[in-house]
């Protein structure tokens, strides 16, 4: 550019746009390196949230079933008998063949279900029912007490079995179960939920007015991780190709819902973001009527954000999608720089000769809003709270490249100032609204100032706020539902409120699962239709697995036991010879957590199992089917008797999330505090006495804006209290710009575009669907307009002084 | 010992199918409706002989049955140990002296299979027995009486049955399960009462 020589800038000039390029470019190969790695977006509501004040075993639970969990997708064809068999086939086929999936789980296989019995028939001798270990103990007392033979009842059951129609399987297992105890078991350990095995599929029938409806079940296990852009991407692509094939398809899975809010985000930035954008253009070219004002008005943000980005990839593994929301909203502030420099130079068309940037009058005023903006959005980054801590870091390092693209390139960028667009029908007007705006030397404004600061003060307490999770749930009530749903259909267990175990050892460890068997099953019989899933259902402690073994050592196959009585009752004493010979086979064989972690017959229960941690063992018990609403209360005796209380813990998650929500609501509330005061203490040493003026309007706009949402119906939450932090950090800068123009009309004419534009960019907000987003903007939406029409009363001198 | 001989009479039969049409003619579509007519209620008599490679002799056992479209199928098993097997779509149970000493909810693929399936075979069902197996079978023109041999489509119901014969005349008669280890389950039935839905 040759036009650059033609004013030549003091050489001083040039150090903040040197220190500009170097921190841009070094920003710009961070985050070329952080793409090149490529970059995962987390969306979901939770990981913005700090760890509930968990032990590090439930921290560690919470992990290891988050992981397990996620990875999961439900599927659900449904439909006539004939009609769901094939289109399930034909779903499995093409989920196995996307390569999208580590494991599709459907039609059973038969080479595999024989391999399964085969391995559950090493459990013989060794897992015996509560009623049937009941029974031989009766049994063996009745031998012992009397001479007379009275016949079993296990004994003459078993037989019953055998002759009945049905009773195909077991004869398989005459030498090796003859009195079927490990059939007893298989079917108490096999949950049943109604589904069962329909022409090799898991299936749900389910009786409806219109006849009989067939759920076929399908279980995919992702390949990718569910918040992966380009993962999700692919498989909604997939899943909406086999939506319009396969009839009667439906499916949930986190990876659904992680999908529906990033195409929400994306919808909503091409919707409302559209909208806004066109507004802040419009508004840009109304006023300055120039397209290069727009470049420059937005030049800080840009590269603010640029530099926001790089500083929060080199220290968070994973950024936030609500993260770039908030964050980019708080650089939003940021564009008051560019406004007031620029209004400045309008203001002063030809900046003084040899001046360095430095001495401006308004570029002192940019410096100390920007440092007591990056004060006020640094106190969120004490909070132990992750979400908020990325905001922070990405809030104040936005602002600080604004700043220092205001600083550094801006002058650089202006220093050959295109003619002055004509302003000033809009600066007559504005002289006219200035001179009739109240200001708060008349007593009559400031008498209801007071009264309405007092009133909505009095009521701040009152405020009902809201912090269960739900109110935050991005994804819609159809979706929730149709999860609901499938999840009862499919049998899927909930991991919202799961009980956590831990032992010693892993001996240990099973001990104390089978010793909740029992309040468990009691627990079920006074809630039908709800499941339990646990450990316990399929492997039992060594312990107790060899009291099994011994107690039938005397009393199926001493001599004279039910094993003879059997055999001669049947007819067939030929079987005892061999059945005692396999029952001797097996003893010192129980079953090692290892033989059944590493069995098929786990597959469905292993992720109870989390293993070692910290030198304890853990799993956990969670359940499935119609879940009470009082379930956390039910469980209170179970949870409160003393002998259990050392291993035996109740994760009530969505409890613990609104505990915390509630907690950071409360001290979000003294940050905020604490940031006014801060902002206070800085402008004070600069203002002295009048640095409360500044202060007036953002506090008066917030604690209003407060009671006008409740006033309206809206439940508060914590989100909205972050948004005050974009209402004070917007309405110290008017103060701070108009306390120090002395409220000329240029900076009039600044505050009422940088007003504007957060209200477009951010209000705007307030018409999201996602949740979050939507209290925020507005929260944004009333406080701005709040700040903006009450930072001049403070601000305006007295007309008469 | 017992299996060969049979298996062995099968095949020859098989043959005969193949070969000879002027005794014995192959079903049509037409023809199995005409065989497995729906039936609401059906009562009667049974003699059941379970052969098990394991066992010298057989287990035999006799009683009535007594099938209800409402209420499902009643097997009442009177020697040589009385119990009660009902079958239903709400599941499975066995009664022994009014005790339950078995139940399920037909949970287990086999049994669920086989009790929907004798449910089926009572009622007439003709379209779940489709869904479940192929049919196959023939109808000797002079006495007016069938054989029917269903196989099993799926992988998983073979591993239990590879073949389920059903013999009769104007009613059901016999009934052979053949498990693929080579044990079998005979059932003759006689027929005293029943109500047939085709009107």
């Amino acid at each position: 550019m040759p036009a650059q020589l033609n004013k030549p800038l003091h050489p001083a000039s040039y150090r903040p746009l040197l220190a500009w390029l170097l921190l841009m470019a070094v920003a710009i190969v961070i985050l070329a390196w952080q793409f090149h790695r490529g970059i995962q977006f987390d969306t979901s509501i939770l990981s913005l949230l700090p760890d509930e004040h968990n032990s590090a075993a439930e921290s560690f639970a919470n992990n290891r079933i988050a992981s397990n969990a996620s990875q999961r997708l439900i599927l659900l064809v449904s439909g006539e008998r004939a009609s769901s068999l094939v289109a399930a086939e034909q779903l499995q086929t093409a989920l196995q063949d996307s390569g999208l999936f580590a494991r599709v789980e459907g039609k059973t296989d038969a080479t595999q279900l024989s391999q399964l019995l085969d391995q559950l028939s090493n459990w013989r001798y060794y897992h015996l029912t509560a009623v049937d270990r009941a029974k031989l103990q009766q049994s063996h007392q009745v031998q012992e007490s009397s001479l007379l033979q009275e016949p079993s009842l296990l004994v003459s059951a078993a037989i019953s079995r055998l002759y009945s129609p049905l009773g195909g399987a077991l004869t398989r297992h005459l030498v090796d179960d003859p009195l079927q105890l490990l059939d007893h078991w298989r079917e108490q350990a096999l949950p049943n939920q109604g589904i069962s095995l329909q022409d090799d599929w898991p299936t749900r029938v389910e009786p409806t007015p219109m006849g009989q409806h067939w759920h076929r079940i399908v279980l995919a296990e992702l390949n990718g991780s569910p918040f992966d852009m380009g993962y999700q991407r692919q498989l909604s692509e997939l899943l909406q190709r086999l939506n319009n094939t396969i009839h009667g398809l439906s499916y949930t899975g986190l990876i659904v819902h992680a999908t529906y809010g990033a195409n929400q985000a994306q919808h909503e930035i091409s919707t409302i973001g559209v909208v806004s954008l066109l507004g802040i253009v419009l508004l840009m070219l109304l006023v300055f009527r120039r397209p290069s004002y727009l470049l420059l008005v937005f030049m800080p943000l840009l590269f603010g954000c640029l530099l926001a980005m790089a500083t929060c990839l080199l220290i968070f593994d994973r950024v936030h999608i609500i993260t770039l929301a908030f964050g980019a909203s708080l650089v939003g502030v940021a564009i008051d720089y560019s406004l007031h420099f620029l209004c400045h130079r309008l203001e002063q068309p030809i900046p003084t000769p040899g001046t360095a940037a430095a001495r401006d009058p308004v570029t002192g005023a940019i410096t100390l809003g920007m440092l007591s903006s990056v004060l006020a959005y640094l106190a969120q980054a004490a909070a132990p709270f992750p979400g908020l801590q990325q905001m922070a870091v990405f809030s104040a390092a936005g602002l600080v490249g604004a700043w220092l693209t205001v600083m550094g390139l801006l002058p650089w960028l202006t220093r050959r100032m295109p003619a002055n667009p004509d302003l000033s029908w809009l600066l007559h007007r504005l002289a006219a609204i200035r001179s009739h705006w109240p200001r708060i030397h008349q007593p009559g404004v400031a008498i209801l100032l007071t009264l309405l600061a007092l009133l909505a003060l009095w009521q701040l307490p009152k405020l009902a706020f809201d912090d269960s999770l739900v109110r935050l749930q991005t994804s819609p009530v159809s979706l929730l539902q149709n999860d609901q749903r499938i999840n009862q259909l499919a049998g899927g267990a909930s991991w919202a409120r799961y009980l956590l175990l831990s032992g010693d050892s892993a001996e240990q460890l099973l001990q104390h699962s089978d010793a909740l068997r029992d309040p468990l099953e009691q627990l079920l019989s006074r809630n039908p239709g709800l499941h339990y899933h646990s450990v316990s259902q399929q492997l039992a402690s060594q312990q107790q697995q060899r009291a099994d073994y011994q107690q039938q050592v005397t009393t199926v196959y001493a001599s004279g036991g039910l094993l003879e009585q059997f055999a001669k009752q049947l007819g067939a004493v030929e079987i005892s010879r061999s059945a005692r010979a396999d029952f001797a086979n097996r003893a010192n064989l129980p079953i090692t957590p290892e033989h059944w972690l590493a069995s098929a017959f786990s597959a469905s229960s292993r992720h109870l199992w989390l293993g070692e941690f910290g030198g304890r063992f853990y799993a956990v018990v969670n359940f499935s089917g119609t879940v009470p609403a009082n379930l956390v209360e039910q469980l209170q005796p179970l949870l409160q008797d003393a002998h259990r209380s050392d291993w035996l813990q109740l994760v009530d998650r969505p409890a613990a999330i609104g505990k915390v929500l509630n907690h950071y609501r409360h001290n979000m509330g003294w940050w905020l505090a604490a940031a006014y005061a801060a902002v206070l203490l800085l402008l004070a040493l600069r203002y002295r006495l009048t640095a409360w003026r500044i202060l007036a309007g953002p506090a008066l706009a917030s604690v209003l804006t407060l009671n006008l949402l409740a006033l309206l119906g809206m439940q508060l939450t914590l989100f909205n209290l972050l948004a005050l932090l974009l209402v004070l950090g917007i309405g110290m800068d008017a103060g701070i710009f108009l306390l120090n123009s002395r409220n000329s009309l240029y900076t009039w004419l600044a505050v009422a575009m940088s007003a504007l534009t957060t209200l477009l960019a951010f209000g705007l907000l307030a018409l999201s669907q996602t949740p979050v987003l939507m209290y925020f903007g507005a929260t944004v939406l009333c406080g701005v307009i709040l700040v903006w029409l009450l930072t001049p009363v403070f601000t305006l001198e007295d007309q008469h002084a | 010992m017992i299996r060969s001989p049979r298996m062995l009479a099968c095949l020859v039969l098989l043959g005969a199918i193949a070969t000879s049409h002027s005794q014995a003619q192959s079903l049509s579509q037409a023809d199995l409706a005409r065989i497995l007519t729906p039936t609401d209620e059906l009562q009667g008599q049974f003699e059941q002989d379970k052969y098990l490679t394991i066992l010298p002799r057989p287990l035999h056992s006799s009683g009535q049955f007594h099938y209800q479209r409402q209420q499902g199928l009643e097997w009442i098993i009177e020697q040589p140990i009385a119990s009660k097997v009902m079958i239903s779509e709400h599941g499975i149970s066995q009664t022994q002296g009014g005790e339950v000493v078995w139940q399920s909810d037909a949970n287990s693929a086999q049994t669920a299979t086989v009790a929907n399936l004798l449910a089926a075979i009572f009622a007439g069902d003709l379209a779940t027995l489709q869904a479940t197996f192929a049919i196959t079978g023939i109808q000797v023109s002079e006495t007016n009486g069938w054989d029917l041999q269903l196989t099993p489509k799926s992988d998983v119901l073979m591993s239990f049955f590879s073949r389920i014969d059903m013999t009769g005349t104007t009613h059901l008669q016999g009934l052979t399960l053949h498990e693929p280890k080579g044990d079998r389950t005979e059932i003759r039935l006689e027929v005293s009462g029943d109500a047939s839905a085709a009107e």
